[in-house]
This record gives structure tokens, sequence and C-alpha cells, in this order.
């Protein structure tokens, strides 16, 4: 697989500010609405900032990335306020509560944090005690939002999750996993091996992250298994983010592969490293990625995979779509929708929700 | 035994006008903004340099306020509200 | 070069092409759209405003693009999108300029938190602003599009941009938007305003669009230092009347008509202090506008 169709400006931003230098207008003007689309305006904003860059960046531009600054700085005193919350409601339950994703980069302080904007927040728990975390959110003021019996049952019995949650005064989303893709998954994680080493954060009982290796598996489950992918160059970029925090090169790749085996995610690990290290680069243990050629997918299954991400991750945005584009987003969305559903409910799924999404259609704008 | 504290420096999250009867609290740690009635300005003066009991507060409204206002009422109104918005802090004595 | 300035089918060319880059100070916005009337519609309120080079950086890419489907030939669809991503469901085109100005108005309050933006309208004379926050049915367009042909600029109808460190209020002299019973009640009350035709079935109702008095765009790059905070209340067969508000609850109706006012935190709330404090703060019923037009002459007076 090869790279001579060329790294979009904003990769190349992200990668190396100091690209940005000289840049003529109509360039940043490009890059700004790539850095958009991607989510990235505020995380590059940070890179530059961070770097010193900003005060090189024309004033009129840098508007943008310091508004992005400030919603996401915004955002991110939001979510460390609402996961207090979060932990005081359930601390009497005794269970660990693992933050996921956005949150626990957050709380733990990883890079991926910089510049986020975040959305829910996702939480793990144990599939036996989900009952009682539901109650307890409740008694707290969660809510669930609205929805008919079709979609209570999508979401409990064939999903990972507790249909979506808000607080019902605060207006904060709520998402509660009881593992980290569904038991319908053709992938078969072994959420047990999830919870067995857990770290703490200091001060927030009963909250937990997943070990740096584990969090690093969820974050390269995600990004292969999620259908729709506006956020998907931003979910190679923490994929990047935590591999360079682990050592890059120098990571103690052999525990990172123990993991990956325990947890049933060799081949979601292999696929994952693929990409982060075509698209973007990352600094990765050539060991590692021997060890993993055992895992690959067949020759032409790995071909379509290759086409499907090589644009799925790219930005979502007019300048950077390869032939194929289309056709690779909406074969994401099926082959992320086949993943984690067997193919009959997967018909059944996706015709009731044509029909539903028709029947709901309004005519006003958002 | 309770008492109630003012733990915020007042002129950073209070917005008072001379005769009115609202004020503007922002809670600093939650970010939200609320409008209170002048009473929790006098609430929060007296009980921003220490922590007074319920008995207490009454006994130093009593000297400054007309005697026909019902106070263990009004602070049974204001005191709960005043401590979920983060204004007030309950504290143990 | 103005907009007023381009022949109407260059306009639709360059406007379907690569579409035209326009100065809506304090921003730069490209707009782009295969809708024919669009053309003529920013023609008609937008010709005092300057066309600048395409290769300049703009702070908003927007376009309104037919939607792709068979519909296009009986009942055709018109979708906005910004930076290439659809924003609105679909509506009918002959909505498409009134998509558009909302759209311009969702990209300012989305993305330009270098203001407090607040969702009211801003009128100035002698260098002094009143700022007018619009709970819905306020009845605020209307003020403001009648009050603006009786000797007060226009600054903005919906979008009051507060500049935090200067104190000072910057506007867009954008087309004030009215609806149902105010078109006709301004096209009594200025028989000079420029309106474009009314457009029905808007989820809104039937809307106009009335062009910003010359005066007002030439100057739209002035800010003015904000001095009166009146909230409009339109009830039919009211006397025109001003009655003071206490300061707490200005700041409160400001607030809630902020679309950025939580993202400042505690900065916003010291900056809407300040505003509040300096301004002398009204609630304002009115049904006729003469009578109303002769209550704002009266301030500052």
């Amino acid at each position: 697989m090869s790279t001579a169709q060329g790294r979009p400006l904003l990769v190349r931003a992200m990668l190396d500010p100091a690209h940005c230098n000289g840049l003529s207008l109509q360039q940043w003007d490009l890059l700004v609405r790539q850095a958009r689309r991607a989510n990235l305006l505020a995380a590059l904003g940070g890179r530059l900032r961070a770097q010193g860059l900003n005060v090189s960046v024309p004033a009129r531009v840098w508007l943008h990335f310091e508004s992005a600054l400030l919603l996401a700085a915004r955002q991110s005193a939001s979510v460390q306020a609402e996961v207090r919350l979060i932990g005081k409601a359930l601390a009497e339950l005794a269970t660990p509560v693992v933050l996921l994703k956005g949150a626990a980069y957050l709380l733990s302080g990883h890079a991926a944090s910089a510049g986020r904007l975040f959305s829910d927040i996702d939480i793990l728990v144990m599939r036996p005690r989900i009952a009682e975390v539901e109650t307890a959110l409740m008694v707290h003021g969660w809510d669930f939002a609205e929805l008919d019996d079709y979609d209570q049952r999508y979401y409990r019995r064939w999903m990972h999750e507790l249909p979506p949650m808000h607080h019902t005064r605060r207006g904060t989303a709520l998402d509660v996993h009881h593992t980290i893709l569904p038991p319908t998954a053709k992938t078969r994680v072994n959420t047990a091996a999830l919870f067995e080493d857990l770290v703490a954060l200091p001060g927030l009982a009963p909250l937990h992250v997943l070990s740096p290796e584990a969090m690093l598996l969820h974050s390269a489950t995600h990004l292969l298994h999620e259908g729709e992918m506006d956020h998907g160059l931003r979910d190679l970029f923490d994929l990047d983010a935590q591999l360079r925090g682990l050592g890059g090169a120098a990571m103690d790749w052999q525990r990172l592969l123990d993991r990956a085996r325990a947890l049933g995610l060799a081949r979601v690990l292999y696929l994952a490293l693929r990409y982060t290290r075509v698209l973007l680069g990352t600094p990765m243990p050539e060991p590692l990625l021997l060890a993993l050629q055992a895992v690959a997918p067949g020759r032409l299954a790995k071909a379509a995979l290759d086409f499907a991400y090589t644009r799925g991750l790219r930005p979502q945005h007019a300048s950077c779509t390869l032939p194929g584009s289309g056709l690779a987003l909406s074969g994401l969305y099926v082959r992320s929708h086949w993943l984690r559903m067997p193919a009959h409910l997967l018909a059944y799924h996706l015709g009731r929700k044509a029909l539903h999404h028709l029947r709901t259609d309004k005519t006003e704008p958002a | 035994m309770v008492a109630w504290r003012c733990a915020h420096k007042t002129k950073d999250v209070l917005l008072a006008w001379e005769g009115e009867q609202h004020v503007v609290f922002f809670n600093p740690n939650s970010g939200d903004t609320h409008l209170v009635s002048a009473f929790a300005l006098l609430l929060t003066e007296m009980l921003a340099p220490e922590a007074l009991s319920r008995a207490q507060i009454v006994a130093n409204l009593t000297e400054g306020l007309e005697t026909d206002v019902d106070l263990p009422a009004l602070l049974d109104t204001h005191l709960p509200r005043l401590t979920t918005i983060g204004l007030l802090q309950e504290v143990p004595i | 070069m103005k907009l007023g300035e381009v022949s109407a089918g260059e306009l639709r060319h360059r406007l379907s092409l690569d579409g035209l880059t326009l100065a809506m100070p304090p921003f730069v916005v490209r707009i782009r759209s295969d809708v024919a009337s669009l053309a003529d519609d920013l023609a008609l309120m937008y010709g005092e405003f300057a066309l600048h080079a395409a290769d300049d950086f703009c702070d908003f890419h927007v376009e309104v693009m037919h939607a792709r489907g068979l519909r296009r030939w009986f009942k055709p669809l018109a979708e906005f999108s910004s930076d290439g991503a659809r924003s609105f469901v679909p509506l009918p085109a002959q909505q498409c300029y009134t998509m558009l100005e909302w759209g311009l108005n969702w990209c300012v309050a989305a993305h330009a938190h270098q203001y407090l933006l607040i969702h009211a309208a801003v009128i100035e004379r002698g260098g002094q602003a009143v700022i007018l926050p619009a709970p819905p049915g306020s009845g605020k367009s209307t003020l403001c599009a009648g009050l603006v042909h009786r000797g007060w600029r226009l600054l903005s109808d919906e979008l009051a941009l507060l500049d935090m460190d200067s104190g000072l209020v910057h506007g867009m002299a954008r087309p004030v938007n009215l609806k149902n019973g105010s078109i006709a009640a301004i096209r009594d009350f200025v028989p000079e305003a420029i309106l474009t035709a009314p457009v029905p079935n808007t989820n809104k109702g039937t809307v106009a669009l009335m062009q910003a008095p010359a005066d007002a765009a030439r100057r739209v790059r002035e800010p003015a230092a904000p001095a009166w905070i009146v909230l409009p209340s339109y009830r039919a067969g009211a006397a025109a009347e001003l009655q003071p508000m206490e300061k707490a609850e200005s700041f409160m109706a400001i607030a809630e008509q902020s679309f950025n006012y939580d993202v400042h935190g505690a900065l916003g709330f010291q900056a809407l202090g300040r505003l509040v404090d300096r301004c002398a703060t009204y609630r304002f019923e009115y049904s006729s506008l003469a009578e109303a037009a002769a209550i704002f002459d009266g301030l500052g007076a």
C-alpha cells in the first residue's frame, strides 16, 4: 500500500506544525476547513501554540484556532465536573467504574486529550452490576432519552450498552457499557480480562481507567469498528498519541502483544498499527509488526480494508476525497454494523432505521 | 449539627446593584449562573468570614431586620437552595 | 469592487462555479450556490458590500445547493452546508435565501467566540448603542426595522458581537428578518424600504428580508458603545412605554439570549457585568411603530 497519493495538508500540519510556517492565506483557508471537518481544529491549535508557532499565524486565522481552543477548554472543565458527579453517584456500589475514550484521556492526563471536543461520557461497568448502576444513576437524576421498544432492545440485548442517558437537570450525556464491543459482534472481546489491570484515579473512587495497553487496544477497536468516519482521523491521531506514549519504537511491545492476545484483539491491533504507520508514520517496534503478521487478514480482504480505510481516515472534506471515497464510506458503515450484528439482524435493523428516518423527517432547520 | 459558610470571594462571584431585589451569582466550579434574591447577598456577607449555625444566623438577622419577618421560614427557603447552587456550603460542627 | 457593481448574469455564473468571496465585516465569507435566484437576492441585499479576491482567507465557506434526486424537477429542495458539511434538513428551494441567512447566523454563533455573542438587535445614534435582546415573539425585528429609518443606524438585527475587552459592540448590517404581519407594518411605516419578495411556508410563517440602509452598510466597520439595554415586547394595542428594569434581571435576560456566554466562563460573567453596569436598562412595550420611534427619540435627550 503506497502513500503516493500524498498526505492531506491537515495531516502534515498535525505531524509537524512547523510545516505551517509560510503558508499562504489560501492554504490556511484550506487547512482550517479540513481541521474543522475532522474535529481537529483545537488539537492543531494546541500543537501550534505548544511550539510557540501561534505568533506566526495570521491574526484573522488564529481567531478560529482560538475559538476552538476556548470551546475545548470549556468542555474539558465540564467533563471533569461531570465525571466527579458520576463517581459520587456510583460510589456506594463499590464496583469499579471505568472511564472510556475522551473522559479517560482527560482524567489520566493523556496527550490525546489536548484540544479535544467531547460529546458524551462513556463508562464501563461489570455486567452483573449493570441494573444497580442504572438505578443509582436514575436516583441521582439521570434518565433515558425517549426510545421505542425496538431501540431499547437494540441497545440492551444486541449492543453493549444501556440506551443513552442524559442528566435531567444538567442535560449532559452518558453512555453506560458493560463491554467494549457488542456480545453479537464477530470479534469476541475477553471483557473479564479488561477488568484485571485497571488503574484507579486518585481521589476519585470508584472511577478507574484502563491500563495504557488496554486503553490503546480499546482505541484500536473503536477506530476499526465505528461506522461513521467523522472522527476517523481524530481517532487515528489518538492512537498515534497512545503509541508514542507507550514509547513508540522503544515500547514494551511484548506486553502490548500479550494483552492483545488475552483480550482477543490481536487482529484489531494489527490493522490499527498498519493504518497508523502508513497514514501517519507513527514510530513502532518492528518485532511487534512481525509478530502480528500471523493474524493479518488474507490478501484480498486486506486490499479491501486498505481501500476503505485509506479513504475513510482522511479528513472528511471535499479537498481530501480520493476516487472511490463515497463507496468506501458507505462500505465502512455497512462493515461496521456487520461487525457488530449478525447478518439477519443487520438487514432487519438497517431496514427499520431507514423507515424510522423517513417517518421522523422534519422540514425545519436543526 | 450543621453550619453554613460561603467559600467564595463574593466580589468575584456576585454582582449586585444598589436597591435591587435580585443579585447574580456565578459558580466558577459548575460554570452556572443564577439569579438569587438580595437576601442571599446578606447571607453570604454574614457567612464569608465564618461558618454559622441556623440559630446564629437567626440571632444576627434579628438585630438588623424588622421583627415581623418569619426568619426561620425565610432561611428554610434560602439555605437549601443556595447550598444546591453552590453559593453556600454546609459544614458539620 | 462592490457586489452591486457586478452584472446579474456574471453574479449567477460566479456563484455557481467557485463562489463569491464577500466581505461581511468583521468576517469574510465564501458563498456558493447553484440556485439562480439566490444571486438576485444577494445583489438586492448586499449591493454595498465588497467582493474580495478568490484566494483570500475566508472565515466561513457556505453553500446552498439543490438537493440531488428526482424531486429536483417538480418540488426542488435546497440544502445548506458549511465547510462541506450539511447543516440543516433540506428545504424547498424557494426558501434558499432565508436558509442562507439562517445558516450564516449559525456559522457566526457556532464559531466566532472571539466575541460574546448575543441574540439581539443593536442600533446606534450619536455614538451610543441600544441593545435589544430578543426572546421569541418580542417584536424586536419589526421595531429595529422601523427605528433604523427614524434616525438610528442599524448595526444588527440578530447578532450582537460584544468585544469583551473594549466593551464595544459590533454589528454586521445584514438584512432584517421580518415575518407575517410585520412585513405589511414595515411597508406602511417605511414605504422606501427595500424588501425581498415574501417567502411563504417557512417554519416561521411568511418571511421577507429588509435591506440594511445604505449608510449602515457603509459604516458597518464602526462599532458602538452600549448605553442602553431595552427588552422589547410587542403587545397589540399597548401604548409605547419604557419601564426601568433591574440590572440583575437585565443581566439574566442578556445571558439567556447569548449563544456563547457559558463558553466564556468567569470572563463572560465579568464582561456582561460591565456591560450591564454601564447601560441604562429598560423593558419596553409597544404596538405602534410611530409611538415607539418617538419614545426612542427621547433616549439620551
